[in-house]
């Protein structure tokens, strides 16, 4: 294992769900690709940070805790806030359920365009 | 962390106060106008507080870090920090009677418009990749909220669209920013800019660094391109312009943008500095500029509705806003080095008073016509000539005709093109600014020629007149003095360059 197997891993995660978010027409499963995409992300900044650690790449003297433990502190910020995004888009959605009784995208066609 | 540490965010500091003590007053206090003034006595007090920061009240000089050096408060950050704070004093101060008739929940509008503008304050002045990313949630997470806030259900339906597409472009914006942490091996722009440009590995390790760096930017590119309403990322912007509500329409277009290209200056000049990258970054924002204003322009010529016509209008200047971030200097030699950058900060900042002086107007007359249909304007001129005078002078400077700031704006970002060797891209700009005469003069005809078609009074609130005119004298005053914010546009230029 390396860090090209977790970024190819992590690529091909987060291009099913950008094309599941853009193409979906459930707005639950939109939301489920959503959160791929964060989880793939996750993955790409724990491989950088577990493959690629700062001590090769950056001179001793500007290392610190801080600098190492960076890309995990990162990962945790993703999970934390991709979370955040996530219930509030299931708010939205029960709202809008309340509202039409249905929760497909295509029903969402009110704004003339 | 040090005293210092807090008093450098102060003025955050106090703004996300205020938004708590909102939402708590709010369960409490019947009198929902009160609730107003708290937010506008919180955005001044804060505002004071980033005047004292950059008078060296506070601290001795700007320029210093906080918080692990994860914030840089610089005259970049002041700038834009003053900007944001005005912005949201006028959408705040002229929106208190669209609350009282429109919103339901009047506390949690407030509170959550001051949590996005806390956000934009922390954006631009973050220098490390997490507070970066950190920040940009905390202004689109608020966003989203407000623009559900609407009491039709159309506001849904556009709070849906916007919540998938932003958190799509933040995901992408994320995954660009992981690349930059992870070929370099910092989250911190300083660190990351001494790495590129002092890089000593091998020849075969320094492409696959280069590839790894420039697929980062380019993602990050193109997730700011949301927040900008330029090319990718555009679609969203008319749909969610109409069914927000109109205050946070106007918030939108001009301080989200703002706070976008605020951070889209910082990781150029701080982080990239001059080198290879310049010449592809240079092409990337030639083509979305030019993407932007054909298609924003184009699609404003048959649009009858003037939330939905601005909407494109926004997506055009982001265009011409992007043709100066294109003016990167390649060579590094000539006078004028940071023309481009310079040009845009001018345009921002005279966007912000074209578009909310546009946008407000807009407020407080449709309430009176009752409608955001473009015929409802026919005959404001005979009804209310102030208005529609101030609203000529807005569109006037949307459109760019001197002596308002618009034209002024235009003439530093396609000078700053030529002189980057960009000619194309100012023609092709200049041309952009022929078809938006088209749907500008549009609404002068409407406005002053067409008969008047319903009987209709417009009363405009005073907190809106009074808004408005400040806009408007505002608006003549940076196109007739340009050197007052220029001068200090290039200052605050100079303060992010990494060399």
């Amino acid at each position: 294992m390396n860090l090209e197997t977790v970024l190819i891993l992590s690529g091909i995660i987060f291009t099913i769900g950008l094309y599941g978010s853009l193409t979906k027409k459930n707005s639950i499963v939109v939301v489920m690709c959503l959160e791929l995409m964060f989880n793939a992300v996750a993955i790409a900044v724990i491989g950088f940070s577990r493959f690629r650690p700062p001590q090769v790449l950056v001179d001793s003297d500007v290392l610190s805790p801080l600098n190492v433990l960076s890309g995990h502190m990162m990962a945790v910020f993703v999970i934390a806030i991709g979370a955040a995004e996530v219930a509030l888009a299931l708010a939205l959605i029960i709202s809008i359920y309340k509202i039409k009784g249905n929760i497909e995208l295509t029903g969402l066609n009110n704004l003339k365009n | 962390m040090s005293f210092q540490d807090f008093l450098i965010i102060s003025p955050e500091i106090v703004i996300s106060f205020t938004a708590i003590s909102v939402f708590l007053l709010d369960l409490f206090i019947n009198n929902k106008k009160f609730l107003v003034n708290v937010s506008i006595a919180g955005l001044l007090f804060s505002f004071i507080l980033t005047l004292g920061l950059s008078n060296g009240w506070l601290i001795e000089s700007p320029g210093v870090y906080a918080f692990f050096s994860s914030i840089k408060l610089d005259e970049f950050s002041l700038f834009f920090k003053v900007l944001i704070i005005l912005s949201g004093v006028a959408v705040i101060g002229s929106s208190g009677e669209y609350i009282s008739s429109n919103i339901e929940s009047k506390g949690e509008f407030l509170g959550l418009l001051l949590l996005s503008i806390t956000g934009m304050l922390l954006l631009v002045s973050s220098v490390e990749l997490i507070t970066v990313w950190v920040s940009l949630e905390l202004t689109a997470i608020p966003l989203v909220a407000l623009v559900a806030l609407g009491k039709n259900d159309t506001s849904l339906e556009a709070s849906l669209k916007f919540l998938i597409l932003s958190a799509v472009s933040s995901v992408v914006i994320l995954y660009g920013l992981v690349f930059l942490y992870g070929y370099s091996g910092s989250t911190y722009f300083n660190d990351i800019f001494s790495y590129i440009s002092s890089t000593t590995s091998s020849p075969e390790d320094l492409i696959v660094l280069n590839y790894g760096l420039l697929i980062g930017i380019i993602l990050l590119v193109l997730g700011i391109s949301f927040k900008l309403a330029a090319f990718p990322f555009q679609m969203w912007v008319p749909d969610v312009y109409q069914g927000a509500p109109t205050p946070i329409t106007a918030y939108l277009s001009v301080v989200s943008k703002a706070a976008g290209f605020a951070v889209l200056l910082r990781i150029i000049y701080s982080v990239l500095g001059g080198n290879d990258f310049s010449v592809i970054l240079s092409n990337l924002f030639s083509i979305i500029a030019v993407f932007s204003m054909t298609i924003g322009n184009v699609m404003a010529l048959r649009q009858n509705d003037i939330k939905r016509l601005l909407a494109y209008s926004t997506i055009a200047h982001a265009g011409y806003l992007l043709i100066g971030v294109a003016s990167l200097n390649i060579s590094g030699i000539g006078e004028n080095l940071y023309s481009g950058p310079q040009g845009v900060l001018y345009y921002l900042a005279g966007y912000a008073f074209t578009n909310l002086t546009a946008f407000l107007l807009i407020i407080g007359v449709s309430k009176s016509i009752g409608t955001f249909e473009l015929s409802g304007f026919a005959g404001l001129r005979k009804k209310s000539p102030l208005t529609s005078f101030v609203l000529a002078v807005s569109v006037i400077s949307l459109l760019g005709i001197p002596p308002t700031v618009g034209f002024m704006s235009k003439i530093f970002i396609f000078s700053a093109a030529v002189n980057t060797n960009l000619t194309w891209l100012a023609i092709v700009g200049v041309i952009n600014s022929v078809i938006s005469a088209y749907y500008y003069l549009r609404i002068l005809k409407i406005v002053f020629v067409d008969p008047e078609n319903n009987q209709s009074e417009i009363k405009v609130s005073k907190s809106i007149s009074l808004i408005t005119l400040i806009g408007m004298i505002g608006i003549l005053l940076l196109g007739l003095f340009p050197s007052l914010i220029l001068e200090i546009a290039e200052i605050a230029v100079m303060s992010i360059v990494n060399i």
